[in-house]
């Protein structure tokens, strides 16, 4: 066998074999390409959007809660190299805070679609090529985002009227992701801190975590303010946020510096 | 005329039209150069930093009063005060989408609903219980609708219960079961179960076989409800896995790699012995002795908290601004034995109150003193005649000198305890000197005693800091310093005492006794009981508060300040406009001593004054009035007359102290003399360098105020980052500051000559000598952060140089000082001078020494050169200042004390007629010493009798061999009181009640005052209880007056009023009223026929039936064809509907609060009745 296949006839034969399998390959995809089976479904392609769509929130939420409610805090203190925004803020000394962040659910909301949008958009248009590769006709209008924060989650809605054609035709106007998260619980417990911070320049921690036991309520002082740290224990999700309310300068000051 | 048009271009032509062109180009240039000039002055006048309530500020803040130039230009802003700014008032912001209120949330940022009630003490903002499934939640009607329809059931809301706690126990633990839907299967209540579509199976897990689903048992361990459970394969919990109970103490948590029960207490470490608290216990860390003025400067209180099996730090604000308070509950148990639970908060440090009793007189001030837990009276008694008692902190604020204000704040605060004493020497019969009053000040115990009052007012004074290093830039004396021994002794207060704690104190009588429980609260008031039990009860306590700061110390100091800047006089303010203030502000922070060049005589000259010194006859005159009323200052009384005097000064009192240059200041009067001993206090300092800074760390935290007590190298680093540290920044630097002349400061018409790199000398522009008391501003800066003192000796090392310069020790930059010079003829009276000591004088040399951070200091001094001007005093004197500048005289006074100052040493006298001033007939008491020199010169104090008069005319003349006198006169104006202040109108009124619907209210009150000095204009103060202090009201000092609480609930009221006005006159009045709160929705009281169906209510009501919603949820302020219920005709209480027997009534009424019960107010089975009455 070995002196056959050391022979130069016996290698010629081969290569020859070899180069015509090559060929009649290439002929088969050429002329019945179409009736393979794509790798890409539609069915699969909405699976693929809504894996795309949970990362891309799971993303900003965790984005977003470390840093007070917002993607680009204007308005912030530095804390643990993150940026905390302002929920209620006073310059003053003495007085109590004016409310920065009345509609923090939806702050959080639309800094989160706002967030999400392109990357979903995105994912979008991968799956349009994956799907025309395959030979599909795909056609997506205009996409929108949407979040609502609700309890144990948060819900994407993405308007993206959607049709695909290809051995039968799949379309779909809107598509709702719906991901685990406390943040609804979080939020809302910040809100009422702010609300507390706002009237009485301060708040009870442990009172807060009796009433809501599943949440650890930290409150870190510093000269700037103070940072609320909330985490919901089971699943160790946080939100963070600064306020700044009734503030005492060291020693005390002028009426020109009372600012 | 013809024009010639050969002219008109030609040589000729073109040498008009360049001369036409020059003209043009100059009016313009005149013009520009013109207002270039106005520019400047203009540019001056807007440098002035302006105040404003910023829509958004620059760095994204909403709604804030800041500097004008802080204002997002790109949105809108108002030279005001935000609340009376329309968009930024801060009002109640109500979501209708959720449900959700925002309190303080100004209009502008509200998308929905906004009240001006900032409070959200509205009705759609009232909470109560909302029911949803096993859960209960505290919040609003609205919320809960929204809440209950996200879980698909239906709202039950209770109204009635208006706390969260009973809220929480309400929840009804509805049965949970296996819900399947869609192949999907979820452990829901029975109701969730059947919105969702499911099929319901009560009691089965979703892992039961016998429902075929995909879920598998016992997949793994978790916690829920602090309980550890078994959950399936699809996440849905199945059976406990181990019984853990809160009550039992025991909850679940991840121990290891297993869920299980563990205990909630906490094994913790205290005084460095190993402890167990409870659940729920708290407890208090201190960083060194506290309590009795004991606090550390770099220390802070640190609250812990055992909360579920874990311990927890919570530090309090920094700079002690909170204190750390604990009470010890003494708790029995079954075996009789005693169980003690701690518990402790983190509270605001009343200590700016404490400073603040002090300007009241000595009784009120004790008094005040004594009943709030955060101050206490220091007891200083060194002598018969200097002993005194003040009122301080128990626990010494901490300060920032890292920030200029900082700086000024601290030496503020600090410099109420510089004083001096003065003794007195009496000749006796054997020619010796022999002390006869305050003879122990120069003993090693007034050193002592006025360093524990030092010390006791801040960081301030000789003392130690958090790791027991002990310094003593703190303080300064012309005699016995602290010993060695005393120093060290001091570093023992860096150690904890084990046991220790702050007291929580009873704050009730503060702040005029304005909290929620003030009022006599009815049963009604459910609130009432629910804040009993929480404690809360700040909303009018928080602006008293303020008010109480914001009157009592901010405004005092303010005016000390600004009356500071306003000083005339020629003296030569620097800066323009607004700006002087500002510059007033920077030198009046370092003023420190006024260069008593006059005390430096007895080192220059190195006089013996135990020879006897005869001094002119003018001072000899009233010898015998000296001696007393210096027994009297020598008793340094801090009474009213001295707040009085510490007011005007405040923080400058060291300039009290003018002879801290003087090693012995004796001057004879006659058969006396004295000699003054002085205490400076000063802001604490770090020790130099950065040894100790990496120990920060050691602590629970590691803070900027923390990190700067350890040294003046430490800084604090990366801040706000991962990685905050406390550094050494001078490791390697040895070198020592370098002095230059401050050039931006001097005084007008003055100059700094002969500048080198050794020194420099001050003299009038040209080159003149510095005529004689004149005030001159000056100093000197270094290349870094530096702390200079000033000498006569050049030889002196820095520790021994015996002044700081400007009498301020902080480590800054700019250091800045006055120099006054009296008259050569003045020094030779007062020290009884030779004519060669007096040749001698004109020039003056001081010496200037200053230490880096790095604790390196000049070895060769600074040299500062000036000289008086020759020649005989020529000019009279000057009225600098009269206090108070604008006086008025009460409805019934008759007399009037005032103080007026001169340049120079003067008599001065006055007259009710404009005549010559040896004609005038009444002579003042004026202190004509060059020690007794101040800030504004020489005082002189009078008494005038106002019975018959209110202008006066004042004239001086000056001790000079001239005897110059005033021309002119000054002519001082007082305005009497037309009528006595009243308070002519209240709101609200005596004996009114207030309704509301829903508590706790806000509540408006309002004064008015009319008559007295200026039209009404008062300030007035409330209290709630007679035995309460005063609390001024937020808006005041006009004729109308307005406090808002935030946080009153239903109950009888009392408030007490008092109103004072510049002439000190008082009005005040007391007025009850009571706040009514409806809460609950009308009875129905009785029901009949009478051509329909008959309700009568209990109040005045709308009622609606429905014959189909037996829940009654119909809205019955949207009843609509749809709605399934109809009115019932009728206001007031009786109310009619259709007549229907078959039917059953589902009847609802809503009171005019829009108070309604959660479900029906009465179901009625008309059939029912008339069965039973046989019809």
């Amino acid at each position: 066998m070995n002196n056959f296949i050391k022979s130069k006839r016996a290698q010629l034969a081969l290569f020859i074999i070899i180069a015509l399998l090559i060929v009649i390959a290439l002929l088969v995809l050429l002329f019945f390409g179409d009736s393979i089976k794509p790798w890409i479904t539609p069915k699969a392609s909405q699976e693929y959007i809504r894996e795309c769509t949970q990362t891309a929130t799971k993303e900003a939420l965790q984005k977003v809660e470390m840093q007070g409610g917002s993607l680009e805090p204007e308005h912030y203190l530095l804390y643990q190299d993150n940026k905390v925004d302002y929920a209620c803020y006073t310059e003053k000394y003495y007085e109590t805070c004016v409310m920065q962040k009345p509609f923090l659910k939806q702050n959080i909301e639309q800094e989160v679609a706002s967030y999400i949008e392109p990357k979903v958009k995105s994912c979008f248009e991968s799956m349009k090529e994956q799907l025309k590769r395959s030979g599909s006709e795909v056609a997506v209008q205009d996409i929108k985002t949407e979040a609502a924060l609700s309890p144990n989650s948060i819900a994407i809605t993405i308007r993206a009227p959607t049709s695909v054609r290809k051995q039968g035709a799949l379309s779909f106007e809107n598509m709702k992701v719906n991901v685990k998260s406390e943040a609804y619980d979080l939020v809302m417990l910040a809100s009422s801190i702010s609300n507390y911070e706002a009237r009485y320049g301060d708040s009870n921690t442990v009172a807060y975590m009796m009433y809501y036991p599943d949440i650890k309520v930290e409150k870190i002082e510093r000269s700037d303010g103070r940072v609320y740290v909330l985490t919901h224990k089971p699943s160790n999700e946080k939100f963070m946020f600064a306020v700044r309310s009734i503030a005492w300068p060291a020693g005390y000051l002028g009426v020109e510096d009372e600012l | 005329m013809e024009i010639i048009k050969e002219n008109i271009i030609s040589k000729k032509g073109g040498m008009s039209y360049l001369q036409i062109v020059m003209l043009v180009i100059s009016i313009f240039a005149f013009s520009y150069l013109l207002s270039s000039k106005f520019e400047s002055v203009s540019a001056q006048a807007t440098e002035i930093k302006g105040l404003a309530c910023c829509e958004k500020t620059k760095e994204g803040a909403y709604c804030q009063y800041t500097f004008d130039e802080d204002c997002d230009t790109e949105y809108k802003d108002a030279p005001t005060e935000c609340e009376y700014v329309d968009y930024c008032k801060k009002g109640c912001c109500y979501s209708t989408k959720t449900g959700w209120c925002n309190k303080a949330t100004p209009e502008i940022l509200c998308e929905d609903k906004w009240n001006g009630d900032a409070s959200c003490n509205i009705p759609e903002c009232s909470r109560g219980c909302c029911l949803i499934g096993r859960n209960a939640l505290f919040t609003t009607d609205r919320n809960c609708e929204v809440k209950s329809k996200f879980y698909g059931i239906e709202k039950d809301f209770r109204p009635e219960i208006n706390n969260e706690l009973e809220c929480i126990f309400l929840a009804d633990r509805a049965e949970e079961g296996a819900c399947v839907y869609d192949g999907d299967c979820k452990i829901l209540t029975k109701e969730s179960c059947i919105n969702t579509g499911g099929e319901f199976y009560k009691g089965k897990y979703c892992s039961d076989p016998s429902l075929e689903t995909d879920c598998k048992a016992h997949d793994r361990a978790g916690c829920f409800e602090q309980k550890a459970y078994w959950f399936d394969s699809c996440d849905n919990r199945e059976e406990v896995k181990e019984e853990c109970s809160i009550f039992m103490g025991t909850m679940c948590a991840l121990v290891g790699t297993e869920y299980k029960c563990r205990s909630i207490d906490c094994e913790v470490e205290i005084d460095g012995k190993k402890v167990t608290k409870k659940n729920g216990e708290s407890w208090c860390e201190y960083e060194g002795t506290i309590g009795e003025s004991r606090d550390v400067p770099g220390s802070r209180h640190i609250r812990h908290v055992c909360f579920m099996g874990e311990e927890r730090t919570e530090p309090c604000q920094d700079y002690r601004n909170q204190i750390c308070v604990q009470s010890n509950i003494n708790l029995g148990n079954n075996t009789g034995s005693k169980t003690v639970f701690t518990e402790a908060a983190c509270r605001v440090n009343n200590w700016r109150q404490c400073i603040n009793y002090n300007k009241q007189n000595q009784e009120h001030m004790e008094s005040s003193c004594k009943k709030n837990p955060d101050c206490y009276i220091k007891s200083v008694s060194v002598d018969e005649y200097f002993s005194f008692n003040y009122c301080v902190p128990n626990y010494p604020p901490g300060f920032n000198l890292k920030t200029e204000a900082g700086g000024k704040s601290a030496e503020l605060v600090c410099s109420q305890a510089s004083q001096k004493c003065t003794m007195i020497f009496v000749k006796g019969w054997d020619t010796k000197w022999k002390c006869e009053v305050n003879c122990n000040c120069d003993e090693a115990g007034f050193t002592q005693q006025m360093n524990e009052l030092c010390t006791s007012l801040g960081d301030c004074g000789a003392y130690t800091n958090v790791v027991g290093k002990v310094t003593d830039d703190g303080y300064s004396t012309n005699k016995v310093g602290l010993s060695s021994d005393y120093l060290k002794d001091l570093a023992k207060f860096s150690r904890t005492v084990p046991g220790q704690k702050a007291e929580p104190g009873d704050l009730d009588d503060l702040y005029g006794g304005a909290n929620v429980l003030a009022g006599d609260y009815d049963d009604n008031s459910k609130l009432g009981d629910a804040l009993g039990v929480a404690g809360i009860g700040f909303g009018a306590m928080v602006a008293s508060h303020m008010i109480v700061y914001g009157d009592g110390i901010i405004e005092s100091i303010g005016w000390a300040i600004s009356t500071q800047g306003a000083t005339s006089g020629g003296s030569g303010m620097l800066g323009a406009g607004g700006e002087m203030l500002g510059a007033f502000g920077n030198v009046l922070g370092s003023i420190g001593a006024v260069m008593a060049v006059a005390s430096l005589i007895s080192l220059i000259f190195d006089v013996d004054y135990d020879d006897a010194l005869a001094v002119s006859g003018a001072i000899a005159g009233v010898g015998g009035a000296i001696y007393l009323s210096k027994a009297i200052a020598a008793g340094a009384e801090l009474g009213e007359a001295a707040w009085a005097y510490l007011k005007i000064l405040g923080w400058i009192g060291f300039i009290i102290i003018i002879a801290y240059l003087v090693l012995t200041e004796i001057i004879g009067v006659g058969d006396t003399k004295e000699k003054v001993v002085t205490f400076e206090c000063k802001p604490w300092q770090a020790p130099s360098g950065g040894a100790d800074c990496s120990k920060c760390g050691d602590f629970t935290g590691c803070s900027e105020y923390k990190c700067q007590s350890l040294g003046q190298g430490c800084k604090f680093i990366n801040k706000g980052t991962g990685q905050e540290r406390c550094i050494d920044i001078t490791p390697r630097d040895v070198t020592s500051p370098r002095l230059s002349p401050f050039y931006e400061f001097i005084s007008e018409g003055f100059e700094y000559s002969s500048v080198n790199e050794n020194g420099f000398q001050i003299s009038e522009v040209g080159g003149g000598c510095i005529p004689e008391f004149t005030t001159v501003f000056f100093g000197v800066k270094s290349d870094r952060p530096a702390q200079c003192k000033i000498g006569i000796d050049p030889l002196e090392t820095y520790n021994e140089m015996p002044a700081y310069f400007g009498g301020s020790n902080l480590y800054i930059e700019n250091h800045t000082s006055i120099l006054v010079i009296p008259s050569i003829e003045a020094l030779k009276n007062e020290y009884n001078l030779t004519p060669v000591q007096v040749d001698k004088l004109g020039e003056f040399n001081f010496y200037v020494k200053c230490m880096g951070i790095n604790g390196k200091a000049n070895d060769a001094a600074y040299v500062i050169k000036s000289c008086v001007r020759e020649g005989p005093d020529l000019t009279a004197p000057m009225i600098t200042k009269a206090e108070p500048e604008k006086g008025y005289i009460g409805f019934n006074a008759t007399e009037f004390k005032a103080t007026f100052w001169t340049n120079e040493p003067s008599n001065c006298k006055y007259s009710l007629i404009d005549m010559k001033y040896s004609e005038m007939e009444n002579q003042m008491v004026c202190q004509n010493s060059l020690n007794n020199q101040d800030f504004y010169g020489f005082p002189c104090n009078v008494t005038f009798d106002v019975r018959n008069s209110q202008k006066f005319f004042v004239r001086c003349q000056d001790l000079s061999e001239n005897q110059n006198t005033m021309t002119e006169s000054y002519e001082y104006k007082l305005s009497r009181s037309q009528s006595e202040l009243r308070i002519v109108l209240t709101d609200p009124k005596n004996e009114e009640i207030i309704r509301a619907a829903s508590e706790p209210i806000t509540l408006n009150l309002e004064v008015a005052t009319a008559g007295g000095a200026e039209d009404g204009k008062a300030i007035c103060s409330y209290k709630f209880r007679e035995t309460a202090q005063y609390a001024r009201f937020f808006e005041t000092d006009s004729n109308k007056h307005k406090q808002v609480f935030s946080s009153v609930i239903g109950g009888n009221y009392t408030i007490w009023i008092e109103c004072m006005d510049a002439a000190e006159d008082i009005a005040n009045t007391t007025i009850n009223f009571t706040v009514y709160v409806d809460t609950d929705g009308p009875l129905v009281t009785r029901i009949y026929y009478e051509n329909g169906l008959k309700i009568i209510a209990d109040e005045d009501s709308t009622c609606a039936y429905s014959f189909i919603d037996s829940k009654c949820i119909f809205d019955i302020k949207n009843i609509t064809e749809k709605s399934n219920a109809e009115l019932m005709t009728g206001t007031g209480k009786e109310h009619t509907g259709e007549w229907r027997a078959e039917q059953t009534y589902y009847i609802k009424c809503m009171d005019d609060y829009g108070n309604s019960p959660g479900k029906c107010s009465i179901t009625v089975r008309p059939y029912e009745i008339l069965e039973k009455a046989g019809i």
